[in-house]
């Protein structure tokens, strides 16, 4: 192995290292359980877990969930965020609303959402009366604050990138004939799409926290936040630590995947360009 | 009879006054070198008639007809770095291609023609940040060319790369002008690279800017930087400025 890839293994084997010793001194796996317990929960992810689903389930319910709201929020967020970068008017008539928005929490929308939604879920939105195992589990609230999570990174750095195109880039397309839609098409997106990219692997960082919090909401029934929740209730915290590994596994492969795609896709980018 | 006329042609920014009563007539085929002290609305001269700003007062006209409705026929190349980034040398030369339509294939094949024209074969794949200053104008180059319009207008091109390549790079430009027998506008605050390149060398005076004087340059291409006449005429343009 590397040396480089080594230094970065080490520190975790010595943090679960103490917390074996930690487990063995305390004797009480309902406040710190063995390693040895997590690693059963982790390696059978199908085996069902005192009625409250399993590993593998409520992770697939979660991502489905996180999809759905990140892509609502790529729906609304990029194009309005290139509408607002790119005409000043359009910015400064939502500025102030976007600025008073933004720093409310999204985990602050819960109550609201829970008023507006309640319960309901997709399948009832669309009015499928018959049991659906996917869009039963997509409540419209728990989406609501995911797409909240994920609608402003996405909305500020598309701004900022659009904002960011150079005029010369611009005129010079104009000079060689392009027109309105070739310069959105083929100046301003590409000119714009690192930051856009930045800004999607930030909303789904945030969507990912935000489904995790909102299936600890009332109504929940599946779900990685559910179940460490009621891991809890149950006094499973060797279920709780095996969801949090798992929740942290899930945002370090989705970060990746991001950071890959961007740098086969930004091959062009060099310093003090 | 004048290929492009430029009539009674003045711009201001707001109070600052920077073009006024420009006129000029230039003939088809000609290369026109216009130099003039810093900050005197050359460039801005050019914007105006590749229609990137608007005129307050007077007309700019392309056989008889309005500059903007003759876009087709004008190309612009850029003091500052204009590529586009994210494309390869050889798919910057293809953008004019591209919004024109044509296919893949066709466009590939004339792009290359024209890179190859400017010298940058082995290149093509490269993304601007891979290429030196001098090859980056040329890609420029080479990109405008492939709009194929009649007139050029080149704002400082050169500016940004050294001495040796400067050279280098206005002979060439000379070579592609006899080639392709485009109508050049070139502006520049280096006399010796107007003297070298112009037909005629029009010389602007200080802001406002009006025409000051037409120098016409008949010395024989390629033309000899330290021979006396080319001297001798850099000379008095120079004097002609520094009198402003």
């Amino acid at each position: 192995m590397e040396k480089k890839s080594l230094y970065k293994v080490i520190f975790p084997l010595v943090v679960i290292a103490i917390w074996e010793i930690f487990s063995i001194w305390l004797k009480k796996p309902a406040i710190l359980p063995r390693v040895e317990s997590v690693l059963i929960i982790l390696i059978h992810p199908t085996q069902k877990i005192l009625g409250i689903g399993n590993l593998l389930e409520s992770t697939i319910v979660s991502i489905v969930r996180v999809i759905c709201g990140f892509f609502l929020a790529v729906i609304v967020a990029l194009p309005l965020g290139i509408l607002m970068g790119y005409f000043k008017r359009v910015r400064e008539i939502t500025t102030t609303l976007i600025e008073l928005l933004r720093p409310i929490p999204p985990l602050a929308w819960i109550p609201l959402a829970l008023a507006w939604f309640g319960l309901k879920n997709f399948g009832d939105l669309l009015g499928i009366k018959t049991y659906h195992p996917i869009l039963e589990n997509l409540q419209i609230a728990m989406i609501f604050i995911i797409f909240i999570g994920a609608f402003f990174p996405i909305l500020l750095n598309t701004i900022h990138g659009v904002k960011g195109v150079k005029i010369i880039l611009i005129e010079s397309a104009i000079s060689l004939g392009a027109r309105d839609k070739d310069i959105l098409k083929k100046v301003i997106l590409p000119s714009a799409s690192p930051s856009i990219l930045t800004g999607l692997r930030m909303g789904f960082g945030i969507a990912w926290m935000c489904v995790v919090a909102a299936e600890m909401l009332p109504g929940s029934n599946y779900g990685l936040g559910y179940l460490i929740s009621h891991a809890y209730d149950i006094a499973r915290i060797d279920v709780v630590i095996g969801g949090m590994i798992i929740i942290g596994i899930i945002g370090v492969i989705t970060n990746t995947i991001f950071e890959l795609f961007e740098r086969k896709m930004f091959k062009w980018r060099a310093k003090g360009y | 009879m004048g290929y492009l006329k430029i009539k009674n042609l003045e711009k201001s920014f707001g109070n600052l006054r920077v073009l006024e009563s420009i006129n000029l007539e230039i003939e088809e085929n000609e290369f026109i070198c216009i130099v003039g002290p810093s900050g005197c609305g050359k460039t801005t001269l050019l914007r105006l008639i590749m229609n990137l700003e608007k005129p307050d007062k007077g007309e700019i006209l392309i056989k008889e007809r309005p500059a903007e409705k003759s876009h087709s026929e004008l190309g612009f190349v850029f003091q500052e770095l204009a590529l586009f980034p994210w494309r390869r040398a050889i798919e910057n030369v293809e953008f004019p291609l591209e919004i024109k339509g044509i296919e893949k294939e066709k466009r590939k094949e004339i792009a290359q023609r024209y890179i190859k024209m400017v010298g940058l074969e082995g290149f093509e794949k490269n993304y601007p940040f891979e290429l030196s200053g001098g090859m980056r104008q040329r890609v420029a180059l080479a990109r405008v060319l492939a709009k194929n319009p009649e007139v050029l207008l080149m704002d400082e091109p050169f500016a940004s790369v050294d001495a040796q390549t400067r050279n280098k790079l206005q002979q060439e430009l000379t070579k592609l002008w006899q080639i392709t027998e485009k109508t050049i506008i070139l502006v520049t605050h280096n006399v010796e690279e107007a003297v070298y390149l112009g037909d005629r060398i029009v010389v602007l005076s200080k802001r406002p800017s009006h025409i000051k004087k037409i120098y016409p340059n008949f010395l024989e291409r390629p033309r000899n930087r330290t021979s006396p006449e080319f001297v001798r005429l850099r000379r008095e343009i120079l004097d002609a400025i520094d009198k402003f």
